[in-house]
């Protein structure tokens, strides 16, 4: 990208520096969501189950 | 007398008294009813100045119900209607043929129909031109034409239920239908009786006349309309309003139910009160959704519990609302929750988060507001506003999918001056088990890219830059979403 050479900020080289180091910050992501998609994935089924009940006039 | 050519098809009136409000009431001729003049009458009593009445308007909406339905009656029913125009000067006799030199002064029309029941229809109403309102709202531009004058009438539309064909969650339909028809030329635009045949689902009985619609059926016809839409309840969805809100400000209004009271309204902006100045995430400002809702005038405000009334208030309470049902486009697979707990788990991560990698700023001290936009405007705005270390072009060339999710980073003192200090941006075509969803984390001292081409952990997908900065550099929040008023 031609803007990054513009950029007024020092590149940071190896702030991952192996495939290891970002599976690692990407199993730490994955565990701190865990139980939010969890729950989404349950609430989405709910949600369809009360779709046919809930009535507005 | 305050009334001109009252002979004619166009009469004008210029409005100083209840008197000259009951000309109006007379000069409808039996279209309008006595009770939706009363709440005309309340609610522009105090800002309009002339009413130009149309008479004999070819009204599209009520035609279609007119030849589809009320033709059908032993009793009979016009096939035209009227159409209340309002200004908020007093416009002169002679300058009726030039109402396009009082563009400035167009507060909008109302149509009425002679429904016999409720007779007020297609209503666009400039909020900004109405003294009570305020807050931030989903608008559109609709031109108007009245004696080969082109107006604009900006606003969210609005029309109340005729009680027969359409009922209240069929006009909380059609409002949004026909904001998103008038502002995006994907969506065609539907005419309420078509609105009522959008679902097929005919297990709790016939559709006109209809009785009432379930959430099933609302998300229907927001599918057959050509929406993707989510399905949101109460109890059962954690952050409810929260969630409620990331969608308004995302500039996306919502049909929302509240089974208490076996009602449907449209949600369209909301009022926020900055001045509460404490961490964590923008619906906390919050003080009062907006909503057109067909028991009222447009833009009421429902608002907490215990919260003082002000302007145009609902006696709907926010925790009356139950569910909601959010019109996605196409290509927005990633949904509000999964962008919550996704930029919570950035914010903090160990690797990537905000204490983890900047030194001016901490995750105790910020304040984030997440919301939808499209990476169009997302780079057009930011073109204007600019952001530091030249930032701002990195984006602009930045490759991103057609929509982005943005969860913008600033702390108390800034957010009041509607100012911020980072955002990570996501790609809202993202799968929600995609914990790398993310194409740029920037902090005040910080940015990194991902290239979301990248299939592995692969470190080079990764971009990152930093710089040794004293104090935070603010830019301005985006604002483009809705309109402030």
């Amino acid at each position: 990208m031609n803007s990054l050479r513009t950029l007024k900020m020092k590149r940071v080289k190896n702030f991952f520096a192996t495939k290891e180091a970002v599976k690692e910050a990407r199993i730490a992501l994955e565990q701190k969501t865990e139980k939010a998609l969890r729950d989404s994935v349950r609430s989405k089924q709910k949600a369809r189950e009360l779709a046919h009940v809930k009535y507005l006039d | 007398m305050p009334v001109f050519y009252k002979k004619d098809a166009h009469i004008l009136i210029q409005v100083e008294s209840d008197e000259d409000w009951k000309c109006f009431f007379n000069c409808c001729d039996g279209y309008l009813i006595e009770n939706d003049f009363k709440r005309i009458f309340e609610y522009l009593n105090n800002d309009v100045k002339t009413i130009v009445l149309e008479k004999e308007y070819y009204d599209a909406d009520y035609r279609n119900t007119y030849f589809n339905f009320f033709s059908h009656k032993f009793a009979k029913y016009p096939n035209k209607t009227l159409r209340a125009n309002f200004f908020s000067k007093k416009i002169s006799p002679q300058m009726i043929y030039k109402l396009d030199r009082h563009k400035e002064d167009y507060i909008g029309f109302v149509v009425i129909r002679p429904n016999r029941v409720t007779s007020i229809g297609r209503t666009i109403l400039d909020p900004k031109k109405l003294r009570d309102i305020n807050g931030y709202i989903c608008v559109a531009e609709y031109p108007v034409h009245i004696l080969g004058a082109e107006l604009i009438a900006r606003g969210f539309p609005y029309m109340s239920q005729d009680t027969d064909v359409t009922i209240c969650a069929h006009a909380a339909c059609w409002m949004l239908f026909r904001y998103f028809s008038q502002r995006y030329t994907r969506y065609a635009e539907v005419w309420p009786y078509e609105v009522t045949q959008l679902t097929e689902d005919l297990s709790s009985g016939r559709l006109v006349p209809s009785k009432g619609l379930t959430v099933w059926q609302i998300t229907e016809m927001f599918s057959k309309f050509g929406f993707y839409p989510e399905i949101y309840f109460r109890g059962i969805h954690s952050d409810f309003e929260k969630l409620l809100y990331q969608y308004v400000e995302s500039g996306l209004p919502v049909v929302a139910g509240l089974a208490k009271h076996a009602h449907a309204i449209t949600i369209i902006g909301h009022i926020s009160d900055f001045s509460i100045g404490q961490p964590g995430t923008s619906d906390q400002y919050l003080t009062a959704f907006i909503a057109n809702d067909d028991n009222y005038m447009p833009y009421h405000a429902i608002r907490e519990g215990g919260v003082k009334p002000d302007g145009h208030f609902s006696d709907f309470k926010i925790e009356d609302i139950d569910s909601f049902i959010v019109p996605l486009y196409e290509k927005i697979h990633l949904s509000a929750e999964h962008v919550v707990s996704h930029s919570e788990a950035v914010l903090i991560g160990d690797k990537v988060g905000i204490d983890a990698c900047s030194k001016v700023l901490s995750s105790d001290q910020i304040i984030t507001r997440t919301f939808l936009t499209s990476s169009k405007s997302y780079k057009q705005i930011r073109r204007e506003d600019g952001l530091p270390f030249g930032i701002l072009k990195v984006y602009l060339e930045l490759s991103m999918p057609k929509f982005i999710w943005v969860c913008e980073i600033s702390t108390p003192d800034l957010y009041q001056d509607g100012k911020i200090a980072g955002e990570i941006i996501f790609d809202a075509t993202a799968s929600q088990f995609d914990r790398l969803a993310f194409m740029a984390i920037h902090y005040p001292d910080f940015l990194l890219l991902n290239d979301r081409s990248y299939l592995t952990d692969d470190p080079k997908r990764f971009t990152v830059h930093a710089v040794d900065a004293e104090d935070i550099v603010s830019y301005p929040c985006y604002v483009n979403n809705l309109c402030e008023v």
